[in-house]
């Protein structure tokens, strides 16, 4: 993100009219990319914002109504659009957090010592562009109570079998395990490379300073990562906000609504029950969600830069 | 040019008994990270594989083994035959390659001048496009398709794909751009070069890196997408993604032939990654390091 | 000379039976040669037979068929996304009619046959309406007398049970609960058998649990139309439902469809399980099921068979739908559907179980469970637009209550939102 972009460029107009033909050229360049995505975004979103405001059900023979603002009060008292909200934020938080703090960590103990590293980069790309549909089934398999290698490892350890993806209690923190499987990678690739780009003076004084490891990373190490960091805390806090396909093939929201998030709750709201109007309606909320909490990130992010 | 070196250069030497045994400690968490790290990936994978090997009685057993004692190709035989795997894979070239294709035309463009002009409106409105969620797109994109004849096509999934790969490209390729150094530019401009000639004379050879990164990124991209030929794919414009989840969702466990579809499905991602690791670090860690 | 009236009356009567012989050999199939047809189907044996069988089709008529296969919810919803977005993608389409009855009837999204089946030049005078099933033809009719598809699957629901295992221990078929109970408990041996499993994921476990519910005389809507998921007799049939499940079935069964528990049965884990007869077959197959021709099919205790409809429907925005309806007409002719049969498919005609080469009364060990089923069968649904809510909504009361909450309280719960539904759906 661009936020404190130094000027790489130092040819700026001179006069009034090159600044104009600049501003022109600039355009000129932009314009497709931005008219493509007026079109296959923009319009969408727009089309969706008017959908929110009636009362649309797919089968319904009965034209659609302009209701107002009724959906989204009914949004409100929808407990079950709550529950589903209140999912979405506690995987969103264990997962990221989980990766954050998993990756980071592997990224600073094996920056200290040489090693292979072609293979250790090659492995880690893996998880992160496999077809995360493809993944997540193969989990299902393995996560099957009774004859996934999972319980049977477990079980060769001597240790009970877990429910897995088919209890209430275990089916969140089994989507947190493979969401951090797929992209725990992600993070520590992004923290190596932060790290390669520390300067070594703070670590030399501190070294004469005896400081422990713990003091040299929580004091150097972790702030100067910070920037960093911030890249891949708000690109994973997005996605995984947004969760769907993972979701969707291992447990569409089940067992019961255990899993249910506010996408995949809005997936059966829309293509299931068909109540387009009031599916509608949601989405703008997860938007505007989702925008909030970036946007309250980076500015985050901007004060600290500041200061 | 920014190059990211993702692994520091050597330790200085240590000096001292105690340094000694911190240097081993360090090795002994330095190897049991990275196993801690690199068994559960390869893991997930190698079951993959082994059980697309592995004949019905062997894959059902109680009592599993690592490799199969009687490997069989039968379920990837089954694929390529009971259904047109070939066709799909077909499918999922022609959109990665097309809103791959596009994006890039588009993107490279867009971004280059978000670069050169600063314009961090526009590039906030390039990550606002990645927060949208995806069901928002369905709808109103299948009413118009429908009004111009364009359902149940491989085109009309480029057009959706295009929603993933054009703010990946631009996003990406921002990097690239910004850290090119002015004074090539200046120097253009001094020999009287226009902004588009500049654009793709100096530019964009300078960032092959960033543009191989970027492909590969947004083809990948579009290869795992499943929620749009999910929805609006017809017959004719079925994905891999979706067909793989098919073969869960039809018959009773039928795990061979869905092993062996997901290690179809994955493996030219798989092989793109071992020939291009190097660019694809460099592209997903883009914009996050200041060079 | 005259000709004698006799004569005369002779050679007119011979005219026309000739004439009439004539006509029904030749039921021209090829009227709409050239055209081509979408169909959506769901997968199924049914539809597997169908692809097999689809070119013989194509020969028949000259007309090309897309056929396209997909899961039940999926094909809805690419359905729902057609209709809604007024498309004519679809000519074919395949209808579970116990879950879209009402709903598609009210969306008018079925084109009415009766005129095709009284038009003479697309209707097969051999077809013979009347030989499908009472319950078949039934559930085809609309309340205004439209019919609004031609069926192609009854299901019954039934008991499978370990007839070895039964044997072995000189059980008997159970007619009541109770005794069901019994059976259950003396066969049970965890891990290497479980009494009894049942589909325990949402949405699909309220077809399983249609059985405890009218066991104890509960329906989910009462006549007066109003939601019926908290009466004593629901709560009695969801208690029964979660603690027999509780008791005997394997761990995970909360997440288990019909795939996973037909697994656990082919895998000879299992002693007795209640589902649709369509998945015998499935059982009965050597290459997938350890316990093939060990299993024995009964009635359900309280002589019950909770049933549902499958038909073949055409789009009322079809652009070819005389060809449309050659289609529907060949896939569920008496030929087609003897064919089925003898492919150890069920089919809806009666004259398909009579007439199949391979006397499937005698030879296949579930028909004549299917037949006696048939007789009794009810549907396992309501008649009513929201079927998939109600699923969805009882199916988590259900997954609740078999995870240890309180069958009242998950029960009250699901029947309020059931009855706001009702409220919004069925005006």
């Amino acid at each position: 993100m661009r936020m404190t972009s130094s000027s790489k460029f130092s040819t700026a107009p001179r006069n009034k009219k090159s600044r104009r033909l600049e501003g022109l050229t600039a355009l000129a360049f932009l314009s497709p990319a931005l008219l493509l995505i007026a079109l296959i975004v923009t319009f969408p979103l727009l089309y969706t914002l008017f959908q929110s405001g009636t009362d649309w059900v797919l089968t319904n023979p009965r034209p659609q109504q302009f209701i107002g603002l009724k959906n989204y009060a009914e949004l409100t008292g929808d407990s079950r659009a709550v529950a589903a909200l209140v999912r979405t934020v506690l995987l969103t938080v264990f997962s990221v957090g989980l990766q954050m703090v998993l990756g980071v960590g592997m990224a600073v103990v094996m920056n200290r010592h040489f090693f292979r590293r072609g293979l250790v980069r090659t492995l880690a790309l893996l998880p992160i562009v496999a077809t995360p549909v493809a993944i997540s089934l193969v989990f299902v398999i393995m996560m099957n109570p009774s004859s996934g290698i999972l319980n049977l490892g477990l079980k060769s350890l001597g240790l009970p079998p877990l429910a897995w993806i088919y209890g209430e209690n275990t089916v969140l923190p089994s989507l947190v395990l493979v969401d951090t499987w797929q992209w725990t990678p992600f993070v520590m690739l992004i923290a190596l490379a932060g790290l390669a780009t520390l300067p070594s003076e703070p670590y030399e004084a501190a070294r004469i300073d005896g400081a422990t490891p713990w003091q040299t990373f929580s004091k150097i190490t972790l702030p100067l990562l910070m920037p960093t960091l911030f890249v891949a805390l708000l690109f994973r806090t997005i996605d995984t906000l947004k969760l769907f396909d993972t979701i969707y093939a291992m447990t569409q929201g089940g067992p019961g609504t255990a899993s249910e998030t506010v996408n995949l709750y809005l997936y059966t709201l829309g293509f299931t029950y068909f109540r387009m109007g009031y599916a509608s309606s949601l989405v703008i909320a997860l938007f505007a969600l989702i925008l909030g909490l970036a946007l309250l990130l980076i500015k985050r992010r901007r004060q600290n830069a500041l200061s | 040019m920014r190059s990211v070196e993702v692994f520091a250069p050597k330790r200085p030497p240590s000096r001292g008994r105690s340094n000694r045994q911190t240097e081993r400690l360090n090795r002994a968490l330095a190897l049991g990270t990275s196993l801690f790290f690199v068994l559960p990936i390869l893991f997930v994978f190698f079951w993959m594989v082994s059980m697309s090997f592995k004949t019905q009685v062997e894959i059902s057993s109680a009592s599993p083994t690592l490799f199969p004692a009687a490997p069989t190709l039968s379920w990837y035989q089954d694929l390529l035959t009971r259904m047109p795997f070939g066709g799909y894979f077909l499918n999922s070239l022609i959109v990665g390659v097309g809103s791959t294709g596009l994006g890039l035309a588009f993107g490279l463009p867009a971004a280059y001048a978000i670069a050169r002009w600063k314009l961090t409106g526009a590039s906030t409105a390039v990550l606002i496009t990645r927060i949208i969620p995806a069901i928002s797109y369905l709808i109103p994109w299948f009413i118009v398709a429908k009004r111009i004849g364009l359902t149940d096509s491989l085109f009309l999934l480029i057009l959706l794909h295009l929603t993933v790969t054009l703010p990946l490209v631009i996003w990406i390729m921002i990097g690239f751009f910004e850290a090119l150094p002015d004074e090539l530019e200046q120097a253009a401009r001094v020999d009287g070069c226009s902004t588009w000639q500049s654009f793709v004379k100096i530019a964009l050879p300078l960032v092959q890196p960033g543009l191989v990164a970027a492909s590969i990124l947004a083809f990948i991209s579009s290869w795992n997408n499943f929620l749009f030929a999910a929805v609006l794919g017809g017959p004719n414009s079925q994905t891999l993604p979706v067909v793989v989840y098919n073969l869960l969702s039809f018959e009773q466990a039928n795990w061979g032939p869905l092993a062996a579809g997901a290690t179809l499905v994955c493996l030219p991602i798989v092989l793109a990654t071992l020939f291009f690791q190097r660019y694809l670090v460099e592209g997903l860690t883009a914009g996050a390091v200041k060079g | 000379m005259t000709l004698p009236v006799s004569r005369i009356l002779g050679f007119l009567t011979l005219g026309l039976a000739l004439t009439s012989a004539a006509q029904a050999q030749s039921f021209n199939w090829q009227v709409r040669k050239g055209d081509t047809l979408s169909a959506l189907i769901v997968k199924s044996p049914w539809s597997d037979y169908l692809q097999s069988k689809l070119p013989e089709f194509e020969a028949l008529t000259g007309i090309k068929v897309n056929l396209s296969i997909l899961p039940e919810q999926q094909s809805r919803q690419k359905l729902a996304i057609d209709f809604a977005s007024g498309g004519a993608t679809t000519d074919v389409f395949d209808s579970s009619l116990h879950v879209e009855k009402a709903r598609f009837i009210k969306a008018g999204w079925y084109e009415n046959l009766a005129p095709y089946l009284a038009n003479k030049q697309l209707s097969d005078p051999t077809f013979r309406y009347g030989d499908f099933f009472a319950s078949g033809r039934n559930a085809v009719k609309a309340a205004d007398g439209k019919i609004i598809g031609l069926p192609y699957k009854v299901d019954v629901q039934v008991l499978y049970y370990r007839k070895d295992l039964f044997e072995a221990k000189g059980l008997k078929v159970p007619k009541t609960l109770e005794e069901f109970d019994k059976v259950a408990a003396a066969l049970h041996d965890p891990p290497r058998m479980y009494g009894y499993a049942a589909r325990g994921l949402k949405n699909a476990n309220v077809f399983t649990i249609a059985f405890p519910m009218q066991y104890f005389k509960a329906s989910f809507v009462d006549k007066a139309g109003k939601a019926g998921l908290d009466t004593s007799s629901a709560l009695k049939a969801l208690n029964w439902y979660a603690d027999t499940l509780k008791k005997y079935a394997p761990p995970g069964v909360v997440s288990y469809n019909w795939p996973e528990v037909l697994g656990q049965f082919q895998q000879g884990n299992l002693a007795m399980f209640n589902d649709g007869i369509g998945f015998a077959t499935q059982a009965e197959d050597p290459s997938k099921s350890k316990v093939a021709g060990k299993v024995g099919y009964a009635i359900l205790p309280g002589n019950l068979a909770p049933s549902t409809f499958n038909a073949l429907a055409i789009s009322p925005r079809a652009k070819n739908k005389e060809a449309a309806y050659l289609f529907l007409q060949w896939a569920t002719s008496s030929a087609f559907d003897k064919g089925l049969v003898e492919s150890g498919i069920t089919a809806p005609r009666a004259s398909a179980w009579q007439k199949a080469s391979n006397q499937p009364l005698k030879t296949i060990p579930w028909a004549q469970t299917y037949f006696d089923a048939l007789k009794i069968g009810k549907p396992a649904f309501p008649e009513i637009s929201a079927v998939t809510e109600l699923r969805d909504v009882f199916g988590i009361a259900i997954v609740q209550t078999l995870q240890g909450a309180d069958a009242k309280g998950a029960a009250k719960n699901a029947n309020d939102q059931f009855q706001q539904i009702l409220d919004s759906t069925e005006k």
